[in-house]
């Protein structure tokens, strides 16, 4: 699903290591933590699973394909197979939750009664009857919960979450967390980048620790050590 | 399609001042534009005319013999042949007196002071000063005349007319231009973050360029349309009080060919918009690599 080979990633301009001879594979149906400090380089790699950037060396192989050999103009419909969560949940703030995930389906040149899908996946994070709210009626971890489910709507293989319980207290980081994980059983493979121990110690899985750029630990039993 | 177009029109809508001040510019550029088109239109109009009423006339000497000269000029290739006419002087000044009747009795004191000529024209008015000067080095030929000073000045005036319209139009359309990519650079900015999460969710790049393409485009078609409405209400006022004031004067009229030069402007106007998106575009929605 997921295969980094020995990636490093330099940034030429502040000459900064972001990742260093990277190595591990994520299988289908996975759900594995990537952690770290601020700077360990767990952003640098999602970007790169993404393809937002490319490795100085090594290789990026996702869904099979090796990033390096996917032509520009392939890129979007090899993102349309990756659905991505972020920390400040980047909801569209002149359009409702629902038409929020109307807009995904329809920039993805979906066909059909998209309404009715966007709904669907509204429902899947129990948030149907907020559909005409605004992101700026809505809490943040109803916000959050908008943005897995526009993450979802086009039923990707792979969750990207990056630091998706950042902005959230404990309660409502746990509810997020839970949702990924029914996600997860549901058959998507999850990545969710975090530094965040609680969340990390409280519901066990593969974790991969960053330190300084390099990957330090992977333990499949998980847990939060740095 | 249907989204591109209405987020193009939010996007003029969201930003009105920008889209009023390309559109004015555009507007402005387009109406000089069409002025200078139709009054060069009009002066190769005029100048047409003059060509071909443009005669030469060459004054006999007194015994030259003429029926050798008109068989000499008729042979030149430059020399409409069915187009030469030995005048004797008899004839030019019945023809004179009877343009001017007051002429008549003062014609009749005197002797005829008129000289027999020959009045030839020619297939391309521009061969004029050439075949005025073989002419004059005819033997019997006195004197040559020809309307060629008042066709180089027509010429004149159109090539200064067309040099300075384009240097100015060109200055003009890039201005034309510049307002658009501004517009197109605001709209960007305006939906940044529409245009991160729909590359993040795997929009292609014809999805997310095609809004700013078409904002280009209607751009140019309002600027279009605008600008027709001013000009073609005015040009027709104008040709109708030129046309009463100056009636000798020839001016454009054939609907096919206004049609023309406003169907040119509408496809500049179109063309001025696209470019302009495309720069904007290429400039401010870089891909990431």
């Amino acid at each position: 699903m997921v295969h980094f080979h020995n990636v490093t990633k330099t940034y030429p301009r502040t000459h900064t290591h972001a990742l260093k001879g990277v190595d591990f594979r994520i299988r289908k149906g996975e759900f594995v933590y990537i952690t770290g400090h601020s700077g360990a380089g767990k952003s640098t790699l999602l970007s790169l699973v993404l393809r937002r950037i490319q490795p100085t060396q090594g290789g990026v192989y996702i869904l099979g394909q090796d990033l390096a050999k996917v032509r520009e103009s392939k890129l979007p419909y090899l993102r349309r197979r990756i659905g991505m969560v972020f920390q400040d949940h980047r909801l569209l703030p002149n359009m409702n939750a629902l038409e929020n995930l109307v807009f995904t389906l329809r920039a993805v040149g979906e066909r059909g009664n998209l309404e009715q899908r966007a709904l669907m996946a509204l429902r899947q994070v129990s948030l149907a009857h907020k559909r005409k709210a605004y992101p700026i009626e809505l809490s943040l971890g109803e916000q959050q919960r908008i943005a897995i489910a526009r993450a979802l709507v086009t039923n990707p293989p792979l969750l990207l979450s990056d630091e998706p319980t950042g902005n959230l207290d404990p309660d409502t980081s746990w509810e997020i967390l839970e949702l990924l994980n029914d996600v997860n059983i549901k058959g998507t493979t999850v990545i969710v980048a975090t530094h965040s121990r609680e969340l990390v110690e409280r519901l066990r899985r593969r974790t991969l620790v960053l330190r300084n750029g390099e990957l330090v630990r992977d333990d499949e039993k998980g847990g939060y050590s740095l | 399609m249907t989204y591109a177009l209405q987020q193009a029109m939010r996007a003029i809508r969201g930003n009105w001042v920008a889209s009023v001040s390309t559109i004015t510019t555009m507007t402005l550029s387009l109406t000089i534009l069409a002025g200078f088109s139709l009054i060069s239109l009009n002066l190769n109009t005029v100048l047409a005319n003059l060509q071909d009423e443009l005669q030469v006339s060459a004054f006999l000497l007194d015994g030259a013999n003429h029926a050798q000269l008109v068989q000499e000029i008729r042979s030149w290739p430059e020399v409409d042949e069915r187009r030469v006419y030995y005048v004797p002087k008899e004839e030019a000044l019945a023809g004179l007196t009877s343009d001017l009747p007051a002429l008549q009795q003062a014609a009749s004191l005197v002797d005829n002071p008129l000289p027999n000529s020959i009045e030839l024209r020619l297939f391309d008015p521009s061969q004029t000063p050439a075949v005025a000067q073989r002419l004059a080095s005819q033997p019997g030929v006195a004197e040559v005349i020809d309307g060629s000073d008042a066709v180089e000045l027509f010429l004149a005036i159109n090539d200064s007319l067309r040099i300075g319209g384009s240097i100015l139009i060109v200055i003009l359309l890039s201005s034309a231009l510049f307002a658009i990519v501004n517009s197109i650079r605001a709209a960007i900015t305006g939906r940044r973050r529409e245009i991160e999460v729909m590359r993040l969710v795997g929009a292609t790049r014809s999805f997310v360029r095609a809004p700013f393409l078409l904002e280009g485009l209607l751009l140019g078609l309002i600027s279009a349309v605008v600008t027709l409405a001013l000009v073609v209400p005015g040009y027709l006022m104008i040709i109708e009080r030129l046309g009463e004031q100056l009636p000798f004067v020839p001016l454009v009229r054939d609907t096919n060919l206004l049609a023309q030069v406003a169907g040119l402007l509408a496809a500049l106007a179109i063309l001025v918009g696209l470019v302009g998106s495309a720069i904007g575009i290429s400039q401010h929605l870089r891909e990431e690599v």
